[in-house]
């Protein structure tokens, strides 16, 4: 190792003894690791798919998974950073059907315009984050059970709002939102490329991104080093809230009507792309690009498990299996990586 | 006392250890006879802990022996130890809150007719033993619900059930009240009358020399002497604890101004500080000295508003006073506060030494909270070089580092851009020599600017070396202040040890 006083001295940058350099790349952050292979699973995947089945790479094949993708990804982005910042989010699902059915609610009975309506269903994800903010933060309740709790509200209200069954009476044009494209893009995959592009940014380039994941590293250092652990994680979770909302109404305007029922199991779809894409479910570890990557996996395997003709029983199943195997490989290489540095410095 | 008849039960030979670089145990040396109660002595950081867990079988010594029962002897675990007959009793008693005073007791010595447990049995056994101690419980009471000193004595009670021969008992009195202290003495020498050997660790040297035959003093991990305590004072342990040679000066020409930089006034918190004043100006360092228990973390935390405050006030120039005091506008207002648990409390261990050390003060690399890359590696390759830290790259993890360079991360976080206020709460806790001479040097030279320092330490080399003043904490109160010039290391510690100065 050379001191870095000569490091400050010239613009030499620091010469790294080449074993820590080489056990670097593979440990010092364990998602870069999960990351290529991540990669490395989803083109195996898709290649394999695209021999196995015969629509797998049919344009429009393609267009749906991308839309499921799109819908997934976006909430993904932000239940990351919630992650990292050592919390979760389960009422993403509930929000989807929350905001699709409030949009639908306020076109097809208080006749406002449409772009009103959607923002209205993108502002009640974001005050379903808000409670969850509050509860978690403010009350000091245990996320999981926060998050379960207002994921079995917002069901219900979506429920009692439209009556128990899809609403109805809503424009055809209600549909566009979904069905239109920017050029040859569809707008959910704008959309999600657009929230994915900036809060990649925040993650890394903002000193939000900083905060979440210094407060999922070790809380009390980050309350004892002067960082707003309280401001951070009311903003994640009402980032997550909006997120979701904007995906809610984008599922929602695809099938065309408000539906109490849409989102579900959408909270688990993301979760298994999060924990899959290398972010630690004790916080403090993650990116949003490994998310991504596991997003992609996620959704070309529901797809393939639905082309092979796969039953939903055993989607459940290897699904489940999916997810269990993610944390599982999550656990092994932290225990691998502290076995190295524990070597390292001894 | 007379047990000169006692043989020798333990015998600790030349056993030496070290941490990553510090040296805990230079040469300790313990002879304990069989029915006799021994006194183990030594400063903080004396290494009286790491020999306690030697023959506990917590920590595994580098050289040396140990030999039990006239056999030798080397302990892979607590287990090894406790089959051979060495139980140790530590500060905060380990049992099980939720469980009964009677399952207490048989933890780990249950005794099963085809995996039943024997109930009436053990409880039989149970209360032969507390009988023993004097004792009355409810078997049924569970562990939370008895006194510090109730608990003390089930934990004994345990260690009796397991046929105990050596039982080693680590400040059992720091919390107990007089008469549970009487108590506790009384079944002490009734167990060495017994024939078990008793190793008792204690700051409270007057009760101590009260209850014990002969007495050990380790300092700087040596065994300095063993003494029979009939005929030895405080004063000359005392003078034993220290006994160094007072060369150790880091600095001499104080820098404090005129004005105020942190007014505390009668500060009494729910962690225990009772109506604690002092003044620290700018430019000075103000060592805090107090033995474990004493309200040092207390004092660091409250001040930076870490922990609330029952009462009194707390004033700097700059930060909030009252209910408004957080960490985050502590540092904001230019206060930075070193913890004691560097790793727990400061470190982001799987960040970066950039990370790290660019944690504290955001706004100096950040524009509309938006990081400059440039800006910020500048800043902290420009304090690595000040600090003199010793790694590979500012990009590197701080896991990686050794204790001391890992110290100078957490010191250049505050260090950057200045602060005028530095809650320090033993900040060479854990660090190599080299490492410790360069954080001292660092400490005196911050003073140069203003910055105040505020000195928390259980080194008394380190206060004395370094404050302009000191005042000395006992039980969440300032018992004593000294200025550079009439302190005395005895003094010092008398008054750290409740004794009118």
């Amino acid at each position: 190792m050379t001191s870095l006083e000569s490091v400050a001295d010239d613009t030499v940058p620091a010469q790294r003894s080449p074993m820590r350099a080489g056990l670097g790349i593979w440990f010092a952050r364990p998602t870069s690791k999960t990351l290529v292979m991540n990669i490395g699973i989803l083109i195996v995947l898709s290649v394999w798919l695209s021999f196995a089945t015969s629509q797998f790479t049919t344009s429009r094949n393609i267009t749906n998974v991308l839309g499921q993708i799109s819908f997934i990804g976006m909430s993904a982005c932000l239940v990351t950073l919630v992650m990292i910042a050592g919390g979760l989010d389960l009422s993403i699902g509930s929000i989807i059907a929350v905001a699709g059915v409030t949009a639908a609610k306020f076109v097809a009975d208080a006749h406002w315009p449409l772009g009103w309506a959607f923002l209205m269903g993108v502002l009640a994800g974001g005050v379903i984050g808000a409670l969850n903010a509050f509860l978690i933060v403010g009350m000091k309740i245990n996320p999981v059970i926060t998050t379960l709790g207002t994921m079995y509200i917002g069901r219900g209200l979506a429920n009692v709002v439209a009556g128990g069954s899809p609403v109805t009476g809503v424009p055809f044009s209600f549909n566009n939102l979904a069905t239109s494209a920017v050029g040859p893009v569809p707008v959910p995959v704008a959309i999600f490329a657009v929230i994915a592009l900036i809060m990649i940014f925040v993650e890394r380039k903002t000193i939000l991104g900083r905060w979440t994941i210094a407060s999922g590293g070790n809380q009390e250092a980050a309350r004892l080093s002067g960082i707003p652990i309280n401001r951070t994680r009311v903003t994640l979770y009402i980032l997550s809230g909006l997120a979701a909302g904007v995906a809610g109404i984008l599922m929602n305007s695809r099938i065309a009507t408000g539906d109490p029922n849409s989102g579900t199991g959408f909270e688990f779809d993301v979760i298994v792309a999060v924990v899959l894409g290398g972010t630690a479910i004790t916080g403090g570890q993650g990116t949003i690009i490994g998310s991504i990557v596991g997003v992609l996996i996620v959704g070309v395997l529901n797809n393939g498990l639905n082309l092979l003709g796969v039953s939903t029983f055993y989607q459940n199943i290897v699904q489940g299996g999916v997810l269990i195997f993610a944390v599982g490989i999550d656990e092994v290489f932290r225990h691998t990586w502290r076995t190295i540095l524990r070597r390292q410095r001894h | 006392m007379d047990t000169a008849g006692g043989t020798d039960l333990l015998v600790v030979d030349e056993l030496t250890k070290s941490y990553d670089g510090v040296q805990a145990l230079r040469g300790a040396n313990l002879v304990v006879k069989r029915g006799e109660i021994h006194a183990l002595l030594g400063e903080n950081g004396a290494g009286k802990s790491t020999l306690i867990k030697s023959l506990a079988g917590a920590v595994k010594p580098d050289s040396g022996t140990i030999t039990f029962e006239g056999e030798g002897v080397e302990f892979g675990s607590r287990a090894d130890s406790m089959s051979r007959g060495i139980s140790v009793i530590f500060q905060h008693a380990n049992l099980v809150p939720q469980l009964t005073v009677a399952e207490n007791v048989v933890l780990g010595n249950e005794q099963r007719l085809f995996g039943y447990l024997r109930d009436g049995r053990q409880r039989q056994a149970t209360n032969e033993v507390l009988a023993r101690l004097g004792m009355s419980i409810d078997l049924n009471r569970t562990a939370a619900s008895l006194s510090a000193g109730e608990r003390q004595l089930v934990e004994i009670a345990r260690a009796l059930l397991q046929q105990t021969k050596l039982l080693i008992l680590d400040e059992p009195t720091a919390s107990l009240g007089t008469e549970e202290v009487e108590h506790l003495h009384r079944v002490l020498l009734e167990l060495r009358d017994s024939g078990i050997g008793i190793i008792y660790v204690s700051h409270r040297l007057e009760e101590v020399l009260s209850v014990s035959d002969r007495l050990t003093v380790l300092r700087d991990g040596r065994t300095v002497g063993t003494k029979s305590a009939a005929g030895t004072s405080t004063a000359d342990v005392i003078q034993l604890m220290i006994g160094r040679d007072a060369s150790h000066v880091f600095r001499k020409t104080s820098d404090a101004r005129e004005e105020i930089a942190l007014r505390v006034r009668d500060l009494t918190t729910p962690s225990g500080l009772q109506g604690v004043s002092f003044d620290l100006h700018a430019g000075e360092i103000l060592g805090v000295y107090g033995l474990l228990g004493s309200g040092r973390t207390e004092l660091a935390r409250a001040i930076y508003g870490a922990d609330p405050i029952d009462g009194g006030m707390i004033e700097t120039p700059t930060a909030p006073t009252g209910r408004k005091r957080n960490p985050y506008r502590a540092a904001r207002a230019g206060i930075g506060l070193v913890p004691e648990e560097r790793t727990t409390q400061a470190m982001f261990p799987l960040l970066s030494i950039t990370d790290n050390m660019s944690s504290g003060k955001p706004w100096l690399s950040t524009k509309w909270g938006v990081i400059r890359n440039r800006q910020r590696r500048h800043l902290v390759e420009e304090m690595a070089g000040r600090v003199r830290l010793k790694a590979a790259s500012t990009g590197q993890s701080i896991a990686a580092l050794s204790g001391g360079n890992q110290q100078k991360v957490i010191l250049g976080r505050w260090m950057l851009g200045g602060s005028s206020l530095l809650i320090l709460d033993d900040p060479t806790v854990g660090v190599d020599i080299g490492a410790k001479e360069e954080i001292y040097r660092l400490i005196s030279e911050l003073t140069a600017d203003g910055t105040a320092v505020l000195l928390l330490s259980s080194e008394l080399p380190e206060v004395l070396g370094l404050s302009d003043r000191v005042i000395v904490l006992f039980h969440g109160a300032v018992a004593a202040t000294y200025t550079s010039n009439d302190i005395s290391e005895q003094a010092l510690l008398r008054a750290a040890h409740g004794e009118a100065a």
